[in-house]
């Protein structure tokens, strides 16, 4: 069996799952052949191309089969719980507890790419006022009111505050059809003024004393009703030991993103890893998974680097990128331009950075909240990416941009000017909508537009 | 001559300002036309005009409000980002708001501010009551409808004459700046036990907008006041790019079962035909 990485087609995954399979191959419950995935709706499968291994597989299969394992949990008596907008915090509460389950409707702003709009989420949104002006998150709004996609959650949980518009009133119009989110604020974070106590929170971004303080009162009143719906008080232990499976998770997936990135050949595709930060978020419905998702992962990349086996032939440009997309297949278009990627800021870095350990851990929990990049100034996100960039050897910055979104318009100028005065690097801003095929050729055309201002800039 | 602090926000209460000793100006933005894509209109326009006053107040109400703090163009010392909480319902935004309001405070004695007294702070917040209550309008004639939403360029007043001339009135502003935007009418017995406290309250627990969570004294407002003013249809008023106030177009026409109609304002002027053409058809239909 030839195990050297590619990138292949769904068709070929037919083949290449027999062979791992005639290998010897053992896969967890959710395991099987990708192609099945279609059978579901998942259209946009067959316009991506995927690495070939197991772990691949593996993590894929555990991607798109998380609806199924939400309503298992749901038979199995488990309490989901809907957290929107923060972006990794409280379901590290929820999975806290024994009988609770988290998970991020938001997510479903994937479901008109991965199903090629074929469902009636967005036609749902339409009718509710929650038309294409807003971002492709809207589709939330559609699957709640279809029922579709995930099970109704027990407890709706959304921080809003210093939130992006688009979801502060997507969760609103989700209200007053008839749905109850437990509202909790997430103050703008601000920089200490001089002598006001400061803390340095998880990622290098400071905070006042008193805004973490606010925080933690807001996550206690989060904490009191995971306790009630769950019927089992949420006590610092439990809470502790959550937040130390949360930094083994972290810490797995620093692993992996500091290899992706830093290895001479590259040895994951950029859509896996893009896949594999998004588990990080919530634990696509199952921690213990997670672990082992990442775990297959790791091995496989290390494998692969040890062995000086990577994807893609020529020296290809090294690209950060900065926001997600709203198409998947934006991820392989910029390898087939010639690019890697060699850093990303996908707008929740606070769910990668480690959480204090030394604190209490409702302290450690508000700092993490506060170390949001979507909280703080454009400035402080901009200066972090400029950061990283330096760090991770960028040769270009790629942002692109949510359409729709109320925060891009101003916080991509802001990133691209930093970046572009302290940096020096060629920045591109593209805006990605959520099926690009009509405007492929364009996304394309400057995407080797980027890659070839970085080899002019190799040979000079 | 005393420091002027712009603003444009409701929450930012006037009377904190002058009680300090200097001059409150609500800042009522012109152009913002050129703003960049995505970029609305009225913070572009509000960051430009408060670009030449001492001191700018911008508040955490939006999120493109928020964002534009940081491209003013004025020394970041002068400029103040007020943290207006979205929730409103527990103890613990409402003690944000009033710690954001001291803080304010300390940012205007650093611009040559005196922190006032509480018999002065009073005394400044019954000047305004007064101003408040004395400054109704009287409208009579004409289909009456509502004029509900952002607040107003200075080039966006014609709207209000455009409704005239069709024949209707603007029975109801309930646009910012509009009585809308009026905290609640301060108690005697609160201004004398903390006039800081009050003042927090009736803004903070009062005012109806479309960022708050929930947004149930918005609600509440417009289908009290539509009912209490027969009102017959309503104008909704908005930005470009602005999604709180475009999100309440079908709310509003769910809730109030009056027509509704959406103007899209800091586009371009030939949209303000198209615009004329939209309120003359619904006070037309209305008559």
């Amino acid at each position: 069996m030839n195990d050297l990485p590619a990138q292949i087609s769904l068709d070929q995954w037919a083949e290449r799952y027999r062979q791992l399979c005639d290998g010897g191959l053992r896969e967890p419950w959710y395991g099987g052949p990708l192609a099945r995935h279609l059978a579901d709706g998942d259209y946009r499968l067959l316009r991506l191309r995927y690495d070939n291994s197991a772990a691949a597989l593996r993590l894929w299969n555990f991607l798109l089969t998380e609806e199924s394992r939400l309503f298992k949990a749901r038979q199995e008596g488990k309490k989901i719980i809907g957290t929107m907008k923060d972006l990794g915090t409280v379901p590290i509460m929820a999975y806290s507890l024994p009988n609770a389950i988290a998970f991020y409707p938001d997510g479903a702003w994937w479901v008109p790419c991965i199903m090629e709009n074929t469902t009636r989420d967005l036609r749902i949104a339409d009718s509710l006022g929650i038309d294409e002006s807003f971002c492709p998150v809207r589709a939330m709004l559609g699957a709640f009111v279809a029922c579709e996609h995930f099970p109704q959650p027990d407890l709706l949980i959304c921080s809003v505050g210093a939130t992006c518009d688009d979801f502060s009133a997507i969760a609103q119009r989700l209200a007053s059809v008839g749905y109850s989110p437990f509202w909790w604020e997430i103050p703008h974070r601000r920089r200490p003024d001089p002598d006001e106590p400061a803390v340095t929170l998880p990622g290098g971004f400071a905070a006042p004393v008193s805004q973490v303080a606010f925080v933690k009162g807001e996550l206690q009143r989060i904490r009191r009703e995971l306790s009630t719906v769950c019927s089992r008080e949420l006590t610092d232990d439990m809470l502790a030991a959550g937040i130390r499976v949360a930094n083994r998770v972290r810490g797995m997936l620093r692993e992996l993103r500091q290899l992706v990135f830093t290895a001479p050949r590259c040895p994951l595709p950029a859509l896996e890893l893009l896949i594999a930060e998004m588990l990080a978020i919530h634990y696509c419905s199952d921690r213990g998974e997670t672990l082992a998702v990442y775990q297959d992962l790791l091995d496989e990349v290390r494998r692969r680097v040890a062995d000086n086996q990577g994807l893609f032939p020529a020296d290809p440009a090294r690209i950060f990128w900065v926001n997600p997309v709203a198409d998947l297949r934006a991820m392989n278009l910029l390898e087939e331009c010639g690019g890697r990627l060699c850093g990303t800021e996908f707008l929740f870095c606070h769910a990668l950075d480690e959480i204090p350990e030394d604190v209490s851990p409702m302290d450690a929990l508000a700092q993490m909240a506060l170390a949001d990049p979507m909280v703080g100034s454009a400035g402080d996100r901009a200066m972090r990416i400029c950061n990283d960039a330096r760090r991770l050897n960028a040769e270009a910055v790629l942002i692109s941009r949510i359409p729709g979104a109320s925060h891009c318009a101003l916080e991509g100028r802001v990133i691209r000017e930093m970046i572009e005065s302290e940096l020096r690097l060629p920045v591109l801003e593209l805006e990605v909508p959520p099926l690009s095929d009509a405007v492929g050729p364009a996304i394309q055309t400057r995407m080797q537009a980027l890659v070839e201002a970085v080899r002019q800039r190799r040979a000079r | 001559m005393s420091v002027s602090i712009a603003y444009l926000s409701p929450f930012v209460p006037a009377e904190w300002i002058e009680a300090h000793g200097l001059r409150a100006r609500r800042v009522e933005a012109e152009g913002g036309v050129s703003a960049a894509a995505g970029a609305c209109p009225l913070a572009t326009a509000f960051a430009q005009c408060a670009s030449d006053r001492d001191a700018v107040v911008f508040t955490t109400t939006c999120d493109q409000m928020r964002r534009m703090a940081e491209r003013c163009c004025i020394d970041p010392s002068r400029v103040f980002l007020m943290n207006v909480p979205a929730t409103w319902e527990t103890a613990g935004a409402f003690a944000l708001y009033t710690a954001e309001l001291r803080r304010l405070g300390r940012f205007m004695v650093r611009l040559g501010g005196i922190a006032p007294a509480a018999q002065q702070l009073a005394t400044v917040m019954r000047e305004h009551d007064i101003a408040r209550r004395s400054g109704a309008v009287v409208v009579d004639g004409g289909t009456p409808v509502a004029m509900v939403g952002a607040p107003l360029r200075r080039e966006d007043r014609w709207l209000f004459d455009c409704v005239n001339h069709a024949g209707g009135c603007v029975a109801l502003d309930a646009t910012e700046g509009g009585p809308r935007c009026w905290p609640a009418q301060f108690d005697e017995r609160g201004m004398a036990a903390d006039p800081l406290a009050e003042l927090a309250r009736k803004y903070f627990l009062t005012i109806p907008d479309a960022f708050r969570r929930p947004d149930t004294l918005l609600q509440e407002y417009l289908q009290r006041e539509v009912a209490l003013r027969t009102i017959r249809g309503v104008i909704l008023v908005r930005y470009l790019w602005c999604d709180q106030w475009h999100a309440q177009l079908v709310r509003l026409k769910e809730s109030l079962k009056i027509p509704v109609i959406e103007i899209d304002l800091g586009g371009q002027d030939h949209d303000l035909p198209r615009i004329r053409t939209r309120i003359e058809s619904l006070i037309g239909i209305l008559r």
